[in-house]
């Protein structure tokens, strides 16, 4: 129990020192989130002008597109604005940065993760509660339950994120290859996967998790089904779980990038 | 002015850099499929009848049409973290002491690679056209698209030169990307053709050159006259003529920039 809390504490602290430096900038703050917001509304302009010319879309609206893009900014931003560093986890590796972790008396992975905020993530997680208020016309109620979603969503993400860039373990030339796997992830998790065959979906729910990130939150939300809800929660648990469990087999076959003596 | 052999070993140097690059044209290939599936699937669930008769069309060719599109988008955008990357390493600033100019270097080695790019893409997206749309892309449009397809994608890379140049400024390419990559996919048509869009916007697209990176080599897909051809192409030529100037224009004064203040 004293270990949690210790744990849940150092965490803590790598995130404030994260946040600290990603808006030490103001400016560069400002204008980052302030672009990726203005961004994310011109890509959903595209399907405010696709209803704008038909009704549905396999019994989907406007407003089920606004939560569907919603999550899935708020749970991407949030992924990266709070893990950032998990996004270089394949570099540190192939670099031998890795070493510097190593030397803590802590495990490597928290250290890794949080040491970075993105800041343009910012604006994905602002992007949200607008899309969600003016084309989803939902109260707080609902927000707070989008945002619950887009929680789970986030660690579906960050869980992804952290597995493909434990790939350069295995092989080392692979880090671009994880950067383009996530970026293939990112496309076709924000998409509505509306009328996918079976085969399709299954994989979406499994190999792939790209499923879990916006188009099951959104049915669950629709249907309020709270067994789906549940299923998102487990997940989002689960894919944590396996990688997790990926990067210390991973790190096992670690050899050191002679940067051991490095102190940060 | 470079000399054409010079040009030429330039376009092998590109293709042969493309060549090279087998393993990672794998995932783009892979991420293209999953896409047009996904939205092939979107475009069969769409109320299509209820579009007004004059811009009428059907699920096959919608279809089509994103494969052409979403080809550009997958072929040509790879020269920005490339132009970025060299100018934030300082080659760029190296290129100064080169005698050949770096952007006409840049562009010839592109060309080579586009066109490998767009071969492979092309030859995929017939395959994946067949098997989601169940008809074919009209033969005789083929060679039209190609070539259409190859402009496109060559000023997709040519305007991101321009964007990842700001960097030479200030921090400020990402963010111009970000943007300029989400007018493209708005007013280039990358998942609707632009006739779909109210006129106001349909106006406003016409007046940008994203229309002719996307639309113009999408618009094949839906059954277009003679005059629409020859229209199209010599849309994509005069903006790819405007985009490469505008493009030497940024570089010259990147490079006025950095010989006056050295960073």
């Amino acid at each position: 129990m004293r270990n949690l809390w210790d744990t849940q504490q150092y965490v803590g602290l790598l995130i404030r020192a994260a946040l600290r430096m990603a808006v030490a900038d103001r400016t560069w703050f400002v204008t980052m989130s302030l672009f990726m917001f203005l961004q994310n509304m011109l890509m959903f302009s595209i399907w405010a002008i696709y209803f704008s010319r038909f009704s549905s879309l396999g019994g989907w609206h406007l407003e089920d597109l606004a939560n569907l893009y919603g999550i899935a900014a708020f749970a991407f931003g949030m992924a990266f604005f709070l893990c950032g560093g998990a996004l270089d986890v394949g570099r540190s590796i192939v670099g031998g940065e890795l070493d510097i972790y190593l030397g803590r008396p802590r495990h490597p992975l928290p250290g890794l993760i949080f040491r970075e905020s993105r800041v343009a993530g910012f604006g994905d997680i602002m992007t949200a509660p607008i899309i969600w208020s003016l084309f989803g016309h939902h109260g707080p109620g609902d927000l707070l339950v989008l945002t619950l979603l887009g929680l789970c969503s986030a660690m579906v993400i960050l869980a992804t994120a952290l597995a493909f860039n434990c790939l350069p373990f295995f092989a080392s030339e692979s880090s671009r290859l994880s950067d383009q796997l996530l970026e293939s992830f990112t496309i076709i998790s924000s998409q509505p996967q509306n009328g996918f065959p079976l085969i399709v979906k299954v994989i979406l729910m499994t190999l792939v998790p790209a499923g879990f990130v916006a188009y099951l939150p959104v049915e669950a939300f629709r249907t309020t089904n709270l067994g789906e809800m549940a299923l998102l929660a487990g997940a989002a648990l689960l894919y944590m779980a396996l990688a997790v469990a990926f990067f210390n087999i991973g790190l096992r076959r670690y050899a050191s990038g002679n940067r051991m003596l490095e102190v940060r | 002015m470079m000399s054409l052999r010079a040009a030429t070993g330039f376009v092998g140097l590109g293709w042969r850099r493309g060549l090279g690059e087998r393993v990672l044209i794998a995932v783009p290939i892979v991420t293209y499929a999953l896409l047009v599936a996904v939205f092939s699937s979107i475009f069969k669930a769409t109320p299509l009848d209820e579009l007004p008769f004059q811009i009428r069309v059907s699920a096959p060719e919608l279809i089509w049409y994103l494969i052409l599109t979403e080809m550009i988008t997958f072929t040509g955008g790879y020269t920005f973290q490339e132009v970025r990357l060299e100018v934030l390493e300082g080659q760029f600033a190296a290129s100064l002491a080169r005698p050949t100019s770096y952007f006409a270097g840049k562009i010839w080695g592109w060309l080579g690679q586009t066109v490998l790019r767009v071969l492979v893409f092309f030859t995929a997206g017939l395959v994946l056209g067949r098997f989601l749309s169940g008809t074919f892309l009209d033969w005789r449009l083929l060679p039209i698209a190609l070539v259409s397809v190859t402009l496109g994608a060559f000023m997709h890379g040519v305007v991101y030169f321009s964007l990842a140049l700001l960097e030479v400024w200030g921090p400020y390419a990402r963010p111009a990307m970000w943007i300029s990559q989400k007018l493209c996919f708005v007013f280039g048509g990358l998942l609707l053709p632009i006739s779909f869009y109210p006129g106001w916007m349909q106006d406003v697209a016409w007046l940008t050159p994203y229309p002719a990176i996307l639309n113009v080599a999408g618009r094949l897909a839906l059954a277009p006259s003679r005059a629409q051809l020859f229209w199209g192409i010599s849309c994509q030529l005069f903006w790819l003529g405007l985009m490469i100037l505008l493009a030497f224009g940024t570089q010259h004064y990147a490079e006025r920039k950095l010989l006056a203040t050295g960073t």
